[in-house]
């Protein structure tokens, strides 16, 4: 059976065109076009997580999700197209997992979908060998085997990328300036082009991490002063 | 209960000191005055004999009575001794002295210790009325009982009964008689041996010996060979009165014995009630000592009374107390000026000490037990009242005059100007009454008259003084009150109080005060209108962000279609102009918000250069695939500023995109970092495609150098940077020249990290 999604929108067509992408991706789609409608269907036993838009009539999403919330655990999405940085604060804070900002783009709303699916979905096994992993968010690594893993799969990475996640899932939240990356990683002083280099490498491990590498939640460039791994 | 008894405590401690200094000072300080003088400590020592024939001055009077009824007895002059009794032979034998001065002109009165060799005939007569006279004036003061006989006659007696011409009657148990050039005394019944031992002994003026004739070095003479005086004086002593009524002196009394007696009594019992007083106050003050706490407290609550009068009045007070110290001090001080003055004249030494001077201040001081008391306490009080009061002298006229909180230069200048008249004022005053104090003491000005002419001018020129001077600090404090209302709206606080409108800077300050309000409605104004504006664009974009997420979406999903050659085309055409869309609205909202003042930032120190070399390589690829050279001169070492780094990346994200983007193909875009006078200038510049219009702000919103609009920019770009440069703290200037597009970001250096961040050293470090 198939994993069951309910989108919650009072846009028609918004939910129309979001079934239609996830059906696409082999997901069964719930349809909801308001809060109080949302609250009805989010009884299915089958549900596996749920979209939900913030300005609904009837009831606003945010309260729908609180009320979902006292009931189900199962992630829940908000989208939103207030995108001022309260409102994110507000929906995280009510109980929501995540908030995509609209208008937002396919690709990313189905890669945030698949990455809470799988996370959801594999919490029951993680238990057993949590060892002494570091644990940010979605990602999590293992020093001993010196492996990350995004969503519970294990990326791959190149020797050099290895490096660089390696000193920053070790000091998640700590702030590396390039020439110190570089002096670990590459184990020698660093040259003309520091910057250029660790950054390339930066963005390549980004494609492989990240949602949506333009906007990174994870592996962030700290202006002006170096990079570092978001502790989450 | 407790804080009643230990009330009760305090004023019991207090009452105690408050009596006991009182007491002991009364009766210590007559006992210091009579210790000061020889005579004072002779009165005291025979004070303190068991009985007044014991005393010194009891010995002198039998003595010298002795010597007289010698005299009368040989025929030679009563007179000589009169003159030379102590001072408490209170009352001198007028009517006797009369006689004797009326009979000045025979010659002996006035040399009469000169008289060598035989008196005339005429002297004789003369001396023999004398002692009638003086027989006359004594023979009623039965106190003194005596017989003076010459060989068997008896001369002079006032003993009625002739059987006691010899022998005292009861009462009077102390004898002296004379007899054969010896003399014997009894005391109270008791042989006094006068002449020693073996009556062989030498007179000595000691005041110990007996000023009687009969010693070796004091033999009787050979008039008194055949003279014997008999003299039995009273136990007690009573008061005789005779009086004279066909005399110049209707009546006398002539009661030395009776008066010695008398002062001798009242000297003892006033040592007796002294020695009283003394115990009791020592007495009070054993009971103070161990509550001497709880009296402190009352001494504190004595001084919140008298904190509340005027500093001036209590000075005035502890000033006329003083005074009465000072008083008895007046008549000796203008003998001592005169001494001095005078002894200036001669060129000869003061006559008179300083310890002459203590003492006889002490003993005038003693006299008066009345006028210490006052004096001792209003001085207590007043020291009392500065040990505990609260700077007591700011109550007062000067009070009224300290100004509280002046800060400005003009206002310091009013008060210390308001300072320098009250003390030029206050010198001439005090010269003046100096002058007339000295003109009062030497007696050369006629007193209250000049006293009034100089002190009402003055008192009522220091009334002026003092109601100018408060204004003068009043307009001074008003002025301050004005410039804090100023420096408030200059510092955008719009509601800072008013001065009171009668207060000569009244209309000033409302004036300040309406400029306060016009200026806080325009700024409300400003602030209601920009946030309209907000929030306008907020409601617009969202509203414009529901469609477009449909229309991506669906363009998506169009192109997951396997659409005919054209209609795939059309497709991307969308789903690029749908995404070009998405970047303006968003692009709007976030301008608008930075334009309304509304942006948040996070201030934090960080190296600007190093900001640079991340943009760059975080663009590398949009660099390396434009058709233009990125030429970079960015400096190695830290260049440290305090700005958002994330507001800031995209400053120079939009500038550099701005820069590729509009470049002439095949030219080089530069981007440099420089520090000029402590500032970090950035600057990116390239050769436009197109000729640039002159005479615009691209720095406005929806401005292009290129008017027709055909690229894929929002327009915002620029007036994105610059609103989050000036976020930051920043400032972004565009200043093409010719076809070079030159934008220049200035920030302040950051001073606390000239060289390089902390932030880094600690992150290096580790």
């Amino acid at each position: 059976m198939s994993e069951k999604i309910l989108v919650v929108d009072d846009d028609k067509e918004i939910v129309g065109a979001v079934a239609l992408l996830l059906e696409a991706e082999g997901y069964e789609v719930l349809r909801a076009y308001d809060g109080m409608e949302a609250l009805d269907k989010a009884v299915d036993p089958g549900l596996r997580l749920i979209l939900m838009d913030v300005m609904m009539p009837r009831l606003d999403g945010l309260s729908a999700v609180m009320r979902i919330r006292e009931r189900r655990n199962l992630p829940i999405i908000v989208l939103s197209a207030k995108s001022e940085d309260t409102d994110k604060v507000l929906g995280l804070s009510m109980g929501a997992d995540d908030y995509v900002a609209k208008p937002f783009h396919p690709q990313e709303l189905v890669a945030r979908v698949k990455s809470h699916l799988r996370r959801y979905t594999r919490l029951g096994d993680v238990n057993a060998v949590q060892s002494a992993r570091y644990e940010t968010g979605r990602l999590s690594y293992d020093p001993e085997s010196r492996v990350l893993y995004a969503d519970g799969e294990p990326v791959k990475l190149t020797a050099t990328e290895t490096k660089i996640v390696d000193l920053l899932m070790s000091h998640l939240g700590r702030i590396f300036p390039a020439e110190e990356i570089y002096r670990r990683v590459w184990d020698a002083e660093s040259a003309y082009a520091t910057e250029n280099t660790v950054m390339v490498h930066i963005r390549r491990i980004r494609e492989k991490i990240e949602l949506e590498p333009k906007e990174p939640e994870y592996l962030k460039v700290v202006w002006g002063i170096g990079y570092k791994m978001e502790k989450k | 209960m407790a804080t009643k008894w230990k009330k009760s405590k305090t004023i019991f401690g207090f009452f105690s000191f408050a009596l006991g200094v009182s007491l002991l000072l009364t009766s210590l300080l007559p006992l210091a005055g009579s210790m000061m003088s020889e005579s004072g400590r002779d009165r005291l020592k025979n004070t303190l004999q068991s009985d007044f024939q014991q005393t010194e001055s009891f010995r002198d009077y039998l003595s010298r009575l002795m010597n007289t009824f010698l005299a009368m007895g040989a025929g030679g002059p009563v007179n000589g001794d009169y003159y030379s009794y102590g001072d408490e032979y209170a009352l001198a034998v007028e009517g006797v002295a009369e006689t004797v001065i009326l009979q000045q002109d025979v010659g002996w009165y006035i040399d009469s210790g000169s008289v060598v060799g035989k008196p005339t005939e005429a002297t004789r007569a003369q001396w023999k009325k004398e002692a009638e006279a003086y027989h006359q004036a004594i023979q009623g003061d039965k106190n003194i009982l005596y017989c003076i006989q010459n060989g068997d006659t008896v001369l002079y007696t006032n003993i009625d009964d002739a059987d006691y011409y010899h022998a005292a009657p009861s009462g009077y148990d102390t004898v002296l008689t004379f007899q054969n050039g010896k003399c014997t005394l009894a005391i109270a019944g008791e042989q006094v041996s006068i002449y020693g031992e073996n009556g062989q002994s030498l007179y000595v003026d000691d005041g110990e010996h007996w000023y009687l004739p009969g010693y070796v070095n004091f033999p009787a003479g050979k008039e008194t060979e055949d003279v014997s005086v008999f003299i039995a004086v009273a136990d007690v002593p009573a008061l005789y009165l005779q009086p004279n009524y066909a005399s110049n002196w209707s009546r006398w009394q002539y009661n030395r014995l009776y008066q010695l007696e008398q002062n001798w009594q009242s000297r003892r019992s006033a040592l007796m009630s002294g020695a009283i007083q003394m115990a009791v106050g020592l007495l009070l003050l054993f009971i103070w000592f161990p509550l001497r706490r709880e009296k402190s407290l009352a001494d504190r609550a004595i001084a919140g009374m008298t904190g509340r009068i005027w500093f001036e009045c209590k000075l005035l007070l502890l000033l006329a107390a003083l005074v009465f110290l000072v008083l008895p001090l007046t008549e000796n001080m203008r003998y001592l000026f005169q001494e001095m003055t005078f002894a200036v004249a001669m060129e000869d030494g003061v006559y008179y000490q300083a310890p002459w001077f203590l003492t006889e201040y002490i003993q005038e001081v003693a006299h008066r037990p009345g006028a210490i008391l006052p004096a001792f306490w209003t001085l207590y009080l007043f020291l009392n009242d500065l040990h505990y009061g609260d700077k007591p002298w700011r109550h007062g006229l000067l009070g009224l005059l300290r100004a509280k909180g002046l800060r400005l230069p003009v206002q310091k200048r009013f008060s210390r100007q308001c300072g320098w008249m009250g003390l030029s004022l206050l010198l001439v005053g005090a010269e003046l009454i100096f002058f007339l104090i000295l003109a009062t003491v030497q007696n050369s000005l006629p007193r209250w008259s000049i006293w009034n002419l100089f002190l009402l001018p003055l008192l009522l020129s220091l009334v002026i003084y003092l109601v100018t001077a408060r204004r003068f600090l009043t307009l001074a404090k008003d002025l301050g009150l004005l410039t804090d209302q100023i420096t408030a709206v200059h510092n955008g606080d719009l509601t800072s109080g008013l001065l009171p409108a009668d207060s000569d800077l009244g209309k000033a300050s409302q004036e300040v005060a309406d400029i306060q309000q016009g200026m806080a409605r325009a700024v409300a104004e400003q602030t209601r209108s920009e946030r309209m504006k907000v929030e306008l664009v907020t409601n617009v974009s969202h509203d414009i962000k529901t469609p477009l997420t449909s229309i991506i979406s669906y363009a998506e999903l169009l192109k997951q279609e396997q659409l005919a050659p054209p209609a795939g085309e059309y497709v991307d055409i969308l789903s690029q102009k749908a995404e070009r869309l998405r970047a303006m609205v968003l692009d709007v909202f976030e301008v608008s918000k930075a334009a309304s003042g509304d942006l948040p930032v996070k201030l934090e120190p960080l190296d600007l250069a190093k900001l640079l070399r991340q943009t760059v390589a975080d663009m590398a690829e949009v660099i390396e695939t434009a058709p233009v050279t990125l030429r970079q001169s960015l400096p190695e070492e830290p260049v440290t500023i305090v700005a958002d780094g994330d507001r800031l990346y995209r400053v120079f994200q939009n500038l550099l995109q701005n820069a590729l983007g509009y470049a002439l193909e095949g030219s080089r875009v530069y981007l440099t970092l420089g520090i000029e006078d402590g500032k970090a200038v950035v600057s990116v510049k390239n050769t436009s495609k197109t000729e640039l219009p002159g005479g615009v702000d691209f720095t406005a919103r929806f401005v292009r150098g290129d008017p027709s609009r055909t690229d894929g920019g929002s327009g915002l770009g620029l007036a994105i940077a610059e609103s989050f440069t000036a976020a930051c703290g920043g400032i972004l200037r565009v200043e093409p020249v010719a076809d070079l597009f030159v934008v220049t970001v200035e920030f302040p250096l950051a001073p606390d990290y000239d060289s390089s961040p902390a932030v880094m050293d600690a992150e290096i470090a580790e």
